[in-house]
């Protein structure tokens, strides 16, 4: 399979600050491709980078096999629609009119009827042909992220760069534009779609890039981005033991409930990272640690926590060394499992519960690990 | 490129006002002429022969536009030719369109200078019309005494059209190059009129008159020449000088316009 967009060592720095940071992209051809960060991770200055707004500072881009940097690769371009940030949009003009000067500026000698015929098409794609006919003015900013949406299908292309296309739209626009993009996939369009929502790019991308301070610390399918199992909370008298009990079950994995002790990536099921963006230990959230290697080195880290220190430990009962634990439950093993092993060994249990996994904390736990100063 | 700007512009709002306050210049003109006329034999400006000769409105008219008029409103189109479509963000999305950045710089100062000479047509059609129903039109007495036949006025009075359109396109391209800097489209006008105004202040400073030679402003109303039988001092060198600030300037605007990092 070729690739559709493809970055090498692409850096952008503004003043002595990395906005993109040596980053290495590729999106195969005919995806769904979701590029997801937090606002200010890079991915607009990445997108203009690859449709040649912006020069880089080091490395290059390419769309469909062809170098693309301002002054460079116009005639690629053609086959590239996109929307990067706003929709932006002439006020005075129509909606019509406005995909109407679009489409004849990149064109002027095409046959007028086809460009009005395609003018028509995009607009019905994206539902707009009741309003075309009104000033951007008047719009709604659902109506003008729509319009933006039409300008970038104009020319009909093989690649399609959308800079978080769902904002501002209603639950049932953004499920609109999901779908039209999801056709478009696959018909064989690519589709690169960048957003700050995780949830976005799980519910319709068929893969993702996790971009964080202008890197890319995660890149797979959607399905790898949150680990497997469920995480349950064991609340224990003597955590210690609990927790060295706990490492030796089968389908049962301890978490550190300690921020600070963590040592995600590279266990099985989990995303494959970047080689140098292994991420660091940070702020307030526990880090999946790997079935493997590091487990006992979790362990022994987390009976040092003072449990008064950790956040699960606030709710716990007062008296004794009483501290809630984590630990993930692979599918299949049961809550009852735990409890059975723990008491069966002497250790009081007061509760046990199952934590619903936020999309957020997995999102943070994602991104987090390039928070650290560098 | 070109057409679809003025396409464009033409569904635009600004431009008919634009052309309604500069049309109403030799109207208001011909009516004050109207109302309040000169005395018969009073010396000879474009506003007493505009009575004897309705050739003269737009003369008059474009000699009235020529200081301030038409600067303005060249500010007004270079400046936000550039600068405004950065600021909309509608420039990222012509260049991904993609439109060459050169083609863009091009099209967009070809379009200014179009509408600067619609401009300056508006100013000659309404005032020709308007001093052809008040005062007629017949053979033009020049400055200097002799007489133009109406033909041979008319075409001078193109030809003074056309220079004054140049003198102010030469301006446009300071400001397509101060628009394609910034990206406050009102900002980049007032600036583009600032140095009129600015040259037009040195223009009276005699302490710097080795400067004057350099001035646009210097030269925009030499058009008057052309109604004396022979011009004082050849017009080439004067359309000399507008090329000159418009290749400069045209070529600035196109080195800051390919350099530079579309971040808007």
């Amino acid at each position: 399979m070729t690739d559709a967009l493809v970055t090498r060592g692409l850096t952008k720095t503004y003043g002595s600050v990395p906005a993109v940071d040596h980053l290495d992209l590729r999106v195969p051809a005919g995806l769904l491709y979701g590029f997801l960060g937090p606002n200010g991770a890079g991915k607009t200055t990445t997108i203009r980078m690859l449709l040649g707004l912006i020069h880089p500072t080091a490395g290059s881009a390419e769309v469909l096999g062809q170098a693309v940097a301002p002054g460079r690769g116009t005639a690629v371009l053609r086959r590239v629609g996109a929307l990067v940030e706003e929709p932006a949009a002439y006020r005075y003009l129509s909606g019509r009119r406005n995909l109407e000067y679009y489409a004849k500026v990149a064109g002027p000698r095409d046959d007028a009827r086809r460009r009005l015929a395609r003018v028509d098409e995009v607009l019905a794609l994206v539902d707009l042909t009741a309003a075309a006919g009104k000033r951007v003015r008047a719009y709604s900013q659902g109506m003008r992220q729509r319009l933006g949406i039409a300008r970038a299908l104009l020319g009909a292309p093989d690649v399609l760069v959308l800079d978080e296309p769902t904002n501002g739209l209603d639950p049932q626009g953004i499920a609109e534009i999901r779908a039209l993009l999801r056709r478009l996939a696959d018909d064989g369009t690519t589709v690169f779609v960048s957003s700050h929502l995780l949830a976005e790019v799980e519910a319709m991308c068929d893969r993702v890039g996790v971009l964080a301070h202008g890197r890319l610390v995660a890149e797979g399918p959607p399905s790898n981005l949150r680990p497997a199992g469920t995480r349950l909370r064991v609340t224990v008298d003597d955590p210690a033991r609990a927790l060295a009990l706990l490492a030796t079950l089968p389908g049962v994995t301890p978490e550190t409930p300690d921020p600070g002790a963590g040592t995600a990536g590279g266990g099985p099921g989990a995303v494959p990272r970047e080689p140098g963006a292994v991420p660091v230990p940070r702020g307030p959230g526990a880090h999946p640690v790997p079935a493997g290697a590091a487990a006992n080195g979790a362990v022994a880290r987390a009976g040092a926590v003072a449990p008064a220190s950790t956040p699960a430990a606030a709710g716990a009962p007062r008296g004794g060394r009483s501290a809630a634990l984590r630990v993930r439950l692979a599918d299949g093993t049961a809550p009852r499992a735990v409890n059975a092993a723990l008491v069966g060994a002497g250790i009081a249990v007061d509760e046990l519960a199952l934590e619903h996994e936020r999309l957020e904390d997995v999102f943070l736990d994602l991104v987090g690990g390039a928070d650290a100063p560098r | 490129m070109l057409r679809v700007e003025l396409g464009k512009a033409v569904r635009r709002w600004r431009t008919w006002v634009l052309a309604l306050v500069l049309g109403a210049v030799p109207a208001l003109i011909v009516l004050a002429l109207l109302l309040n006329p000169p005395p018969p034999g009073a010396a000879g400006d474009f506003f007493t022969l505009a009575t004897n000769n309705g050739v003269f409105a737009p003369v008059a008219a474009l000699a009235v536009t020529a200081p301030f008029l038409l600067p303005l409103t060249a500010g007004l189109l270079a400046g936000d030719a550039i600068a405004g479509e950065a600021a909309a963000g509608t420039l990222r999305y012509l260049l991904v369109r993609p439109v060459r950045r050169e083609t863009f710089v091009l099209g967009k100062y070809a379009a200014v200078v179009a509408l600067l000479l619609a401009a300056v047509a508006v100013i000659v059609v309404v005032g020709l019309i308007a001093g052809g129903l008040a005062f007629g039109l017949g053979p033009v007495p020049s400055l200097s005494g002799t007489t133009l036949s109406a033909g041979d006025a008319i075409v001078r009075l193109v030809l003074a059209a056309l220079y004054a359109a140049a003198g102010v396109s030469a301006l446009a391209a300071v400001g397509l190059f101060i628009s394609s800097l910034t990206e406050s489209g009102p900002g980049a006008t007032v600036a583009t009129v600032g140095v009129a105004i600015v040259g037009q202040i040195l223009g009276v400073i005699d302490a710097v008159d080795f400067l004057h030679p350099f001035l646009l402003n210097e030269y925009w109303l030499a058009f008057i020449e052309l109604f004396r039988p022979r011009p004082a001092r050849p017009a080439a060198g004067r359309a000399g000088v507008f090329g000159a600030y418009t290749a400069v300037f045209l070529g600035l605007a196109l080195l800051v316009v390919r350099r530079r990092d579309v971040v808007s």
